[in-house]
């Protein structure tokens, strides 16, 4: 057993961080559906310590952001960097063993949220020890993406390739600024590099990997080539001048420099530059193939993923400007906005390379389309349904606020969608259980085939 | 004090709102007005006060300027070395990425998967 662990098999590791991503996106929706019903039954699982809400809520981000997603995303990059360069990852086996650490490390460090260690930052709550196995991991992941980019054939690198490195560049560098290992601050200088971190994980990890892996995506799936690569380029580089000083606009209301802040707002503003260039691209690479968004699963994630994606873009520079930051920022429609960047858009990313990989690397078709269909259709709709719910709660709540109503008026006024919120997030539960079900379903089949199979025996393909 | 002081004024004829309105921009002014004295260049000074409290907004633009000159660096490498020449070319050759794999069998689900 321990030894599938440290295997050489070729996909072995994006394998292993498939499984590891399923198993944490039912952990992490799990703990979601948790917070929806405490916003509606506030004394639900009583008053034990270690499920209340400020601690679940930890560990529903720790589990979903760190868990599902990034596990997705290694996946990803184990599968996609050895495609695009065509040689075999550098090194399987340190894949495979950095999959055990990663899930080790989380694991622990959600049980330590829910006992109550944390450092109390947004975003950064793991205690001091599992940042740095947090950021052992991710230079070691690096070392081993950018081995096999260096061991390629092909000289010219694909944009993909393109956004996986400067990925594991900038990330590691941002893990360890944002986590202060090296230093102690205190009150405002705390908070200006808590959200330098805080918006640069989402920028510099989950958009330009997720972004990336829709490059390869699409293309693939459709069969059609990349509507323009030098477009794409023009993206990703004008992303890598214009995304690290965004952080600052979490701030607009605290008392940091006025320049930081303008700084920030512009960047934010400039971010439409790679956004408008990534999207063209992606909507014009799939025209006159839109048909296989139906019978393609994999394809229907994705593009859903680009839909989410070109709202959260055109929502994010919009709510960076002061006035409507002013009006708009604690309320929920911040929430979301963070959800239909980070579920919305790189969840359905993810999802979309799964269905993608998965069968690839198993050589065996997903056990049921039904259930993949299933998995779509409920949490498209239920996440929408989250969504609008959130953003209608959000002005709510702002409108209260400016109103001067008194606070309590204001939380008695969202009991109805925070009804709804709880709904939407059993329906997306219910898409979840479908996946991982079909998942495991799946994987059981092919351990039966491969036992079945002589070895050195392909399968026979059953559709060109 | 009567540069200062002059900014002072300056600023409120320039804000038009008032003596409330200009005192936030000018906390330099209030040890000039409760002492009487020059705001030395020691501890009660903003400009000696600034670099203790807000150091981490410089480590941060060090940062972002590291980060940019490495992306500019990488960029001038990628063109010196052929990197960028026939830009489109190579996806092309990306959709031959999977071509060699043997399409995934059946799983004995209800139809053959477009996983």
């Amino acid at each position: 057993m321990l030894l599938k662990w440290f295997s050489d098999e070729e996909f072995s590791a994006a394998k292993n961080y498939i499984y590891s991503a399923v198993a944490w996106l039912v952990v992490g929706v799990t703990f979601a559906v948790i917070l929806a019903i405490k916003f509606v039954i506030p004394d639900f699982l009583g008053v034990n310590s270690y499920l209340t809400f400020g601690r679940v809520r930890v560990a529903h981000i720790q589990s979903a952001a760190l868990g599902f997603l990034s596990a997705g995303y290694v996946a990803s990059l184990y599968y996609m960097v050895p495609r695009l360069t065509g040689v075999r990852l550098y090194s399987e086996r340190l894949g495979n063993f950095l999959c055990l650490v990663f899930n080790a490390t989380l694991g622990t460090g959600v049980l330590a949220v829910l006992l109550g260690f944390t450092e109390g930052r947004e975003y950064l709550e793991l205690p001091r020890l599992w940042d740095w196995l947090v950021l052992a991991f991710l230079v070691l992941t690096a070392f081993n993406v950018f081995m096999t980019i260096a061991n390629r054939r092909e000289r010219q690198i694909y944009v993909s390739l393109w956004y996986f490195m400067g990925t594991m560049v900038w990330f590691p560098l941002v893990w360890f600024i944002g986590n202060r290992t090296w230093v102690k601050l205190d009150g405002l200088n705390d908070a200006a590099v808590n959200w330098f971190y805080g918006h640069n994980h989402l920028g510099l990890w989950f958009t330009t990997v997720g972004v990336g892996m829709v490059y390869y995506l699409i293309p693939i799936i459709t069969r059609n080539p990349l509507f323009s690569h030098k477009l794409s380029l023009i993206g990703f580089w004008s992303i890598a001048m214009v995304y690290a000083p965004t952080g600052a606009h979490h701030l607009l209301q605290a008392p940091i420099p006025e320049w930081l802040k303008s700084a920030a707002i512009i960047s934010s503003l400039l971010l439409l530059i790679p956004v408008a260039a990534s999207v063209t691209n992606f909507y014009m690479t799939a025209k006159g193939k839109w048909h296989v968004v139906f019978s393609n699963v994999a394809l229907r994630f994705t593009m859903a993923g680009v839909l989410y994606y070109l709202i959260t873009c055109l929502q994010g520079p919009f709510q960076a400007a002061r006035p409507v930051n002013f009006y708009l920022h604690f309320s929920n429609w911040v929430v979301a906005h963070a959800h239909v960047a980070l579920l919305g858009s790189f969840g359905f990313f993810t999802w979309g390379a799964i269905y993608h990989m998965l069968p690839r690397i198993l050589k065996v078709n997903w056990f049921s389309m039904s259930l993949a269909n299933w998995h779509f259709w409920l949490t498209f709709l239920g996440f929408w349904m989250f969504f609008v719910v959130l953003t209608i709660s959000g002005l709510i709540q702002a409108a209260m606020w400016a109103g001067g109503h008194p606070w309590i008026n204001v939380v008695i006024a969202q009991q109805p969608m925070m009804i709804a919120r709880m709904l939407s997030g059993f329906i997306m539960l219910g898409g979840q259980i479908a996946f991982a079900y079909n998942v495991i379903r799946t994987v059981l089949i092919a351990r039966r085939r491969a036992i079945e199979l002589p070895a050195g025996i392909e399968p026979e393909p059953a559709h060109a | 004090m009567c540069a200062l002081r002059g900014r002072e004024i300056q600023l409120r004829g320039r804000s038009g709102i008032g003596e409330r309105a200009a005192l936030p921009a000018l906390p330099s002014a209030i040890p000039v007005r409760e002492t009487g004295r020059l705001p030395r260049l020691g501890r009660d000074s903003p400009r000696s006060r600034a670099p203790r409290t807000m150091w981490t907004s410089w480590v941060l633009l060090g940062l972002v300027l590291v980060l940019g000159v490495g992306a500019i660096g990488t960029f001038v490498w990628a063109v010196r070395s052929g990197v960028f020449s026939d830009i489109e070319d190579v996806k092309y050759r990306v959709l031959r990425a999977e071509e060699e794999d043997p399409a995934p069998v059946p799983s004995g689900g209800e139809r053959p998967g477009a996983g």
